[in-house]
């Protein structure tokens, strides 16, 4: 059955364990009860999951051919750190407006 | 079947890992519904109560506590069928009893008891919460309004209790409670001591003289205010939106 098939590039097995593994952390997440401190915790952290398994992927396939996963790489890092940043300051506002 | 590079088995090793541990979550998730719920007293201001101890036992097998703050009925600025709007930030299990200790001033008597609360019909009232719109919204410290509802435990005089469900525009009497005066031996705890119980009444943080001549003239002396209703829908108007 395999021989008819045109076997697939280990790098395309890779992103789409990146994807496979991206939709089951998005199930893992949302699989019970999530509150609203948490919901924003979660989107939080999407793009740094997502660049560390970028970063994986990148730094194994160095062909000429990944330039693309590359600028995206640092675009997911990018809005990693923005996300972070976003949540540290509603946090801290959060923080900041609660009456203890 | 074909050979994998190391990354791609990492990639099938963390993938087999999380829907593991999905697995796990969902499996030891305390299958109960959790919900957005406050819980505050009132009690009538012709019978001063102090609230020694109010939490509520959670359902599920672990023994979780909700406790309730009791500031305005104990400070004496409760009105009767007016809560305290309290605030909360955590879904929890939904009460099936309520663990409390008071001391009546007007009586000069101490209740305690561990109340067991109707479950099904407060699980019934809270499923059909957000289909039904009575949900309010419940204020939280620095995060978006919660939609939940709200306990109201009142004390009444002769040691009734009677709790309501309430919501947006709604109301339900969901218990009333009659506890027995205890005869304590142990000191009673006030504000932030313990008392013996002989003098413990005369501690209490009350205008003695008013109170004396309200109670011999009478006022309320025959109420049962077990009896009597909240106007919480009456009085119920939507909040103002910004």
């Amino acid at each position: 059955m395999e021989d008819t098939e045109k076997p697939l590039e280990q790098h395309v097995i890779s992103l789409l364990l990146i994807v496979g593994i991206f939709i089951v952390t998005l199930i893992f997440m949302t699989c019970t009860y999530v509150d609203n401190n948490h919901e924003w915790l979660n989107w939080t952290l999407v793009f740094p999951i997502l660049s560390v398994l970028m970063a994986g992927y990148v730094f194994t396939y160095r062909g000429k051919e990944q330039l693309a996963a590359r600028i995206i790489l640092a675009v997911i890092i990018v809005l990693s750190i923005v996300g972070v940043l976003i949540y540290g300051a509603i946090q801290g506002m959060g923080a900041a407006f609660s009456h203890g | 079947m074909r050979k994998l590079n190391i990354l791609n088995k990492i990639y099938i090793v963390i993938l087999v890992a999380i829907i593991i541990a999905t697995v796990i979550k969902t499996h030891h998730y305390d299958a109960g519904d959790r919900y957005y719920y406050t819980a505050s007293f009132t009690a009538p201001p012709t019978y001063r109560m102090y609230v020694q101890q109010s939490q509520f036992i959670t359902e599920g097998d672990g023994q979780n506590h909700v406790f309730i703050k009791s500031d305005n009925v104990n400070s004496g600025s409760s009105t009767w069928g007016n809560g305290d709007s309290e605030d909360t930030e955590e879904q929890e299990r939904l009460p099936k009893a309520l663990v409390l200790r008071y001391a009546s001033y007007r009586e000069k008597a101490f209740y305690a008891d561990t109340i067991p609360l109707p479950t099904k019909v407060i699980d019934e009232i809270f499923a059909g919460g957000i289909e039904k719109n009575i949900n309010v919204g419940i204020y939280t410290s620095g995060g978006p309004e919660l939609s939940g509802l709200i306990f109201l435990i009142g004390i009444a005089n002769n040691g009734n209790i009677v709790i309501w469900l309430q919501g947006r525009k709604y109301e339900r009497k969901i218990l009333t409670y009659h506890l027995k005066p205890i005869k304590p031996t142990q000191d009673q705890f006030y504000e932030s001591q313990f008392y013996p119980v002989k003098t413990y009444f005369d501690y209490f943080n009350i205008d003695t003289a008013g109170y004396k001549k309200m109670v011999k003239n009478g006022i309320d002396a025959h109420a049962n205010y077990a009896d009597s209703a909240t106007h919480y829908i009456e009085n119920y108007s939507d909040p103002v939106k910004f």
